[in-house]
């Protein structure tokens, strides 16, 4: 392209008005030529004036504000709306995922609330609960201290009857003591029978007896004739005393006691007759009453 | 003196001193030592030259004087508000980022700030295609530009420069004029102008070089009898 046809389409070029092949070799021209480059130059601009004739408008004040905040200078009130228009979707969306976020921390909150009234629930059960078992507890030991007093109670109701009775059977003048002396598998035991026949009551005390397993029990027999009737059976205190009273049954007749004897018996059964193991027996050929 | 020469000291003194002698209130900014700057008075070569320390404020003035006309021209162009407060953020933006693209040798800083507008906004309104050009065709009564405007906005900042070059568009025959408004605004060729006024190509060739060679002998004959 040489300068004249260049010169041709200079002020269009400085317009921007030729087509896009033109233009390359229009600058290609440009480049190299002084002389169409400074023609080029005067022309543009003139053609720069062109743009001081437009009608002045007013931009809108948010512009101001998108520029500084562009360059960092504080932060814009408005985005570009091309931003604007490609982020509503990403709004959108943020609301949403904000949305669902708060209702998560809500529900998480509401959720965490409800196990917490739980655990306090729990815990308040819990503390019932030992209160219970601490009371059942409690009560237990009551009932079994009660237990235990009744059944002291019992024992000392038993020994206070059987004191008086002792007392009474002591203050009888017609009391025939019987003595019975251990044989060879108790030689220190010892016992008395003494009846009395105002209050038609006998009884037998006895110290010093072996201790026995608990399945064998002490038997008093009493020899009336020719029959041997049981008189009952006692088991030894720890201290080997022993308390038996005998109050015979209307029935109980045979004639006059000639014989008394102890033996060992089994616990399990009712002996009908004495066995061969005979623990004491009468010393002295005396009359008993009965 | 030629227009273009007449440019050329003053560029020297722009490059050399940051001084723009074109304003009376830059003349100032030398002789003001280590006092501390007015943006408001300060001259644009020193405020573009404060740009590349990153001078926010400087940024701060220079919108302040021409945001209203790279919005406008942007407007102009593309027709479209928010397209055009796009195109002007940008123009900003790029000033912010490269000031040393402004050659104070070359012409002033307005003129070069708002051709940099022109420029994006007609490859805004080229790359938004056919559709575009369709919806917007040449030859329309709104690309021509009125004789002399009262413009809404407190232009006296520039208002010698504007009456100058509306008056001297005036002076054009009004198919010149035409011509040259649908290729510096609308962003068209030759050959689109043509088709667009079912005018022959050569007729708009015609057209457009006499029209800008008649413009440039207005400009600097009215510069020279100021």
């Amino acid at each position: 392209m040489d300068c004249e046809t260049v010169r041709e389409d200079i002020e269009p070029h400085t317009l921007g008005a030729l087509d896009n092949a033109a233009t390359r070799r229009m600058e290609a021209h440009l480049r190299t030529c002084t002389a169409c480059r400074d023609l080029a130059r005067a022309y543009t601009l003139t053609a720069d004036q062109l743009a001081l004739a437009v009608p002045v408008v007013k931009a809108p004040p948010r512009l101001k504000e998108r520029v500084l905040g562009g360059v960092g200078a504080f932060r814009p009130n408005v985005t570009p709306a091309t931003l604007v228009r490609t982020s509503r979707w990403w709004a959108a969306a943020a609301v949403l995922f904000l949305a669902f976020g708060i209702g998560a921390v809500v529900w998480a909150f509401t959720l965490s609330v409800q196990v917490n009234d739980l655990k306090d629930a729990n815990a308040a059960f819990a503390d019932l609960a030992q209160k219970d078992a601490e009371q059942r507890t409690t009560l237990l030991h009551l009932q079994s201290q009660l237990s235990t007093a009744q059944s002291q109670q019992r024992v000392l109701e038993s020994t206070l009857v059987d004191q008086a009775t002792l007392l009474g059977l002591a203050v009888e003048g017609d009391l025939i003591p019987t003595e019975l002396q251990g044989t060879t598998v108790a030689p220190d035991a010892q016992c008395r029978y003494i009846w009395s026949t105002r209050q038609s009551l006998g009884g037998l005390f006895c110290q010093k007896l072996p201790a026995i397993s608990f399945a064998i029990t002490y038997q008093l027999w009493a020899v009336r004739g020719d029959k041997v009737v049981s008189m009952g059976s006692f088991m030894p205190r720890p201290d080997g005393s022993a308390l038996l009273l005998y109050k015979p049954s209307g029935e109980s007749g045979g004639g006059p006691i000639t014989n008394l004897l102890v033996t060992w018996e089994s616990a399990s059964q009712i002996a009908r007759q004495p066995s061969a193991e005979v623990v004491l027996e009468r010393t002295l050929p005396q009359q008993a009453s009965r | 003196m030629s227009y273009l020469d007449a440019d050329e000291p003053l560029g020297i003194l722009r490059r050399r001193w940051g001084v723009n002698v074109n304003r009376g209130a830059e003349s100032q900014d030398s002789e003001a030592g280590d006092r501390p700057l007015d943006y408001v008075t300060a001259g644009d070569d020193r405020l573009v030259l404060l740009l590349a320390g990153r001078d926010v404020r400087a940024l701060e003035a220079l919108y302040d004087r021409y945001g209203d006309y790279v919005y406008s021209v942007s407007l102009r162009v593309v027709g479209d508000a928010q397209l055009a407060e796009d195109i002007a953020q940008e123009v900003f933006l790029r000033l912010w980022r490269r000031p040393d693209l402004f050659d104070a040798g070359r012409g002033r800083f307005v003129t070069w700030l708002l051709s940099v507008a022109r420029n994006k906004a007609i490859d805004e309104r080229r790359s938004r295609g056919r559709r575009f050009r369709h919806e917007n065709p040449p030859g329309f009564a709104s690309e021509d530009l009125p004789a002399v405007t009262e413009d809404p906005v407190d232009s006296a900042l520039l208002a010698d420069d504007r009456i100058v070059i509306q008056k001297a568009l005036a002076l054009l025959p009004a198919e010149q004029r035409l011509a040259i408004q649908l290729a510096y605004f609308g962003g068209y060729t030759q050959q689109e102008i043509a088709e667009g006024l079912k005018q022959p190509l050569g007729t708009v060739k015609t057209r457009i070089r006499l029209g800008l060679q008649k413009l440039r002998a207005v400009l600097i004959e009215q510069r020279d009898g100021r």
